[in-house]
């Protein structure tokens, strides 16, 4: 027995130094969000879903916002809207992710129409949740190097093979920087066509909840006591932007009201439309896009600073 | 629970220590712990269904015992025919039902008679063709009075329930598996360290191979006009590789896992693709299925030992028995009819034993004319085993049809590390071909072996997908 413990002993060190190994040094590579939990607890945070995830880049922010009085640096802690749309778990994780001790913040909540609905057959009243069973929801540690609770939990989400091709790349700062571009118009449609084909999905599948736009304020009114909180819509083509008033009608009105009553500017850059923004499907800004984007962003915070 | 698992991972080790410390102590220990936590590894999936096995062991326990006291063979006969009505009922109630009912209703209605459709939302219990065809064989053993019965009711429960075999086989014998239970595990290092390395193998085949097919193979046939006949004939051949790695892959963790804890299992697979005519392949696939029909249903009905017409007719049952097993569709029936007709010729011309000996058993290369024969073989096969994959004969027609249409000529995005994982198992299993699984490496140097080790575990890292389920669950 003894010996066969040993040679155990020894397969499983080498497997674990390997794995090991590839977590440290390629986490960002493997895996869309596993470095978003093998990070420090954050000083400022951007909330949202891809497209925020994609489009909103911390290292931006954190050179033109530097003199501004915040505590930094900006984390990305955005997930998608099949993962963390708004709601109390999200809003649980956000507040485990945050630095309690922060009160000089700035936090970007990406708000979409999309990440304020519920699938039919969930009563989030009842605490029916569809995000329930996936990170960060199901992560007790956010802020571990390497994080082995993730492996385990969520080891369907890893793709050490993209390791070879490094094509998207999650930093540190919690930026998916997205190489894979289109490289013809033909791709760029056929790209929108699917986004617009989940769009459409959604709009089946999915209602308007009210459970999460109250989530939204709860979370609003917590960030607030950590420093200022900026509500955005980001842009996005026009055609799918139909899409998304045809599932929420009254999203800016209400996103609106929510954000004079917890007093918080809402910066709505779809109206906004003598500013053009590269994507990459019509949905998502690409990296180039996103860098022009957040220092955009960046001037409407310090323009509406209080 | 399931193999490729991260909480099998957990489970296997922490249930391994617990059973050789307190293994120790007794027989009676042993046994009574691989019954908790075989019952706990099959109520991971639904508890419920415990029952089922519990009930199924409690009667064939006893009809066993019935067996053995009852003074006449009348006696005898009708405590087999309790077994065989509880365990066909069982199988045939919640793996038949509906198909039974529809057939019927489509029946009354192609005759004029209006019917309606009654159907039930059954759930089909993983692994009941595999547990109820085990207690079948231990009661037609008794009778047949090739065995004891158990005098233990926990032992034969945990024969029954032995969590490595309880969900996809293979279908031990109570012959072989049954006495394993009534003498005290002693750990073997030999014996332990082969069950790593077939798991190990089994985990290859299984997420490296079986689940990188099974993306292409979806693909192609979820809606097979939207491929070209190229597209269709690889995601055929893919299917044969994605079935053998699913199944075979099960099989080489379950039997792997059996031997952590001092059990041999029968093989189940001996590297059927390098097999020259349909009854070697057979002879290799799914052995423990094989040799059960071929013991409790060829045999009785006279084997190949009667008439030209009825062994003609005892191969036919033989087959189509095996098609319905898989499942209640008649694609499998189908499967099951065309492996006969396949199979017919071979047996009329005396051949169906010609291969007995693993093909180039003293040389490394086959023959040309085996070569020849082994493709002839696994393309044929393959050509079958779309009706085994299709959703419905129509579908399987149609999927064939555009193959030989020549529309397309590409074969598609060919997935070239479906192709390289696929070529490297072919090779690894070549190699070992005469031994006991892929990765019977126990007599090669320290450094191939350990370099073996290491690089099948990269490649589960790297190459290795992860599904929900394997493909025989559903049988």
């Amino acid at each position: 027995m003894k010996k066969y413990l040993y040679k155990s002993f020894i397969f499983l060190f080498i497997c674990f130094a390997i794995l090991n190994f590839i977590m440290l040094r390629y986490g960002g590579n493997i895996d869309y969000f596993y470095n978003k939990f093998t990070t420090p607890k954050a000083k400022s945070m951007i909330i949202g879903d891809s497209r925020s995830m994609q489009g909103i880049q911390p290292a931006v922010m954190n050179k033109y916002l530097k003199n501004e009085g915040y505590t930094l640096p900006v984390f990305n802690y955005s997930f998608t809207i099949a993962q963390a749309p708004i709601g109390p778990l999200y809003t649980k994780s956000i507040l485990k992710k945050l630095d309690a001790s922060v009160k000089n913040g700035v936090f970007i909540i990406s708000v979409t129409p999309w990440m304020l609905g519920s699938n039919n057959d969930n009563d989030n009243s009842k605490g029916e949740f569809h995000e329930a069973d996936s990170p960060p929801h199901n992560m007790h540690f956010v802020n571990m190097n390497p994080n082995y609770e993730y492996l385990l939990k969520n080891l369907n989400y890893f793709h050490f093979k993209a390791l070879f091709r490094k094509k998207s790349t999650m930093h540190k700062d919690g930026w998916l920087e997205e190489s894979n571009l289109p490289d013809s118009e033909a791709v760029f449609k056929h790209w929108k066509s699917i986004q617009k084909g989940l769009f459409a999905n959604m709009d089946r599948e999915k209602k308007v909840s009210s459970y999460r736009l109250k989530s939204l304020d709860t979370l609003v009114k917590k960030l607030n006591t950590h420093g200022e909180v900026y509500l955005v819509r980001m842009p996005i083509d026009q055609d799918m932007l139909e899409l998304e008033k045809k599932f929420y009608e009254n999203f800016d009105t209400d996103i609106s009201d929510l954000a004079k009553e917890n007093n918080v500017p809402f910066l709505n850059i779809t109206k906004d439309i003598d500013k053009k923004f590269e994507t990459y499907d019509g949905h998502h800004l690409d990296k180039y896009g996103g860098k022009d984007f957040t220092k955009y962003l960046c001037e409407l915070i310090i323009k509406n600073k209080t | 629970m399931i193999f490729n698992s991260v909480v099998f991972l957990i489970f296997l080790p922490i249930a391994f220590a617990i059973y050789w410390l307190l293994g120790k102590k007794s027989l009676k220990v042993q046994n009574i712990y691989l019954l908790i936590i075989s019952y706990f590894f099959y109520g991971c999936w639904d508890w419920r269904f415990l029952f089922l096995i519990a009930a199924s062991s409690l009667i064939d326990y006893y009809v066993a015992i019935g067996i053995k006291n009852a003074q006449s063979k009348l006696l005898k006969k009708r405590f087999v025919a309790i077994s065989l009505a509880m365990n066909l009922g069982l199988l045939g109630f919640f793996k038949y039902f509906n198909f039974f009912a529809d057939s019927l209703v489509d029946l009354f209605n192609v005759v004029g008679f209006q019917a309606d459709y009654v159907t039930l939302n059954i759930i089909l219990p993983v692994g009941i063709s595999f547990y109820t065809f085990q207690t079948l064989s231990y009661t037609l053993d008794v009778y047949k009075e090739k065995i004891e019965p158990s005098d233990s009711m926990i032992q034969f429960f945990a024969y029954v329930s032995f969590f490595p075999q309880l969900v996809a086989g293979p279908i031990e014998r109570a012959t072989n598996l049954l006495p394993q239970f009534q003498k005290k595990r002693e750990f073997s290092y030999d014996k332990a360290a082969d069950g790593m390395r077939q798991m190990l193998w089994g985990f290859f085949k299984k997420v490296v191979v079986a689940d990188n097919c099974a993306v292409f193979v979806d693909q192609a046939f979820n809606d097979p006009s939207l491929s070209s006949s190229g597209e269709l004939f690889v995601a055929m051949i893919f299917f044969a590789f994605q079935l053998y790695g699913d199944f075979a892959g099960y099989s080489d963790i379950a039997i792997g896992s059996a031997r952590l804890f001092g059990f041999d299992l029968k093989q189940n697979f001996a590297f059927p693709y390098f097999a020259r005519d349909i009854a070697e392949f057979y002879r290799r696939w799914h052995m423990s299925l094989t040799n059960w029909f071929k013991d409790y249903v060829y045999f009785p009905l006279g084997g190949s030992r009667v008439g030209l017409d009825k062994k003609i007719r005892n191969v036919f049952i033989i087959y189509l028995i095996s098609g319905f097993w898989h499942g209640a569709n008649w694609t499998f029936i189908m499967w099951g009819f065309l492996n006969a007709l396949y199979y017919v010729p071979l047996m009329l011309f005396k051949r169906n034993r010609r291969n007995l000996e693993i093909v180039a058993a003293n040389s490394f290369f086959p023959s040309l004319r085996e070569g020849y024969a082994i493709l002839e073989t696994f393309i044929i096969t393959c050509f079958i085993r779309v009706f085994f994959r299709a959703n419905t004969i129509e579908d399987a027609f149609i999927y064939i049809q555009r193959i030989f249409s020549f529309e397309g000529s590409s074969f598609g995005n060919l997935d070239k590390v479906s192709i390289a994982v696929i070529s490297f198992m072919l090779l690894v299993e070549w190699f070992n071909r005469t031994k006991l699984h892929g990765l019977a490496i126990e007599n090669k140097p320290l450094v191939v072996r350990w370099g073996a080790y290491v690089s099948i575990f990269l490649m589960i890292l790297f190459f290795g997908k992860a599904s929900d389920s394997f493909i025989y669950f559903q049988f």
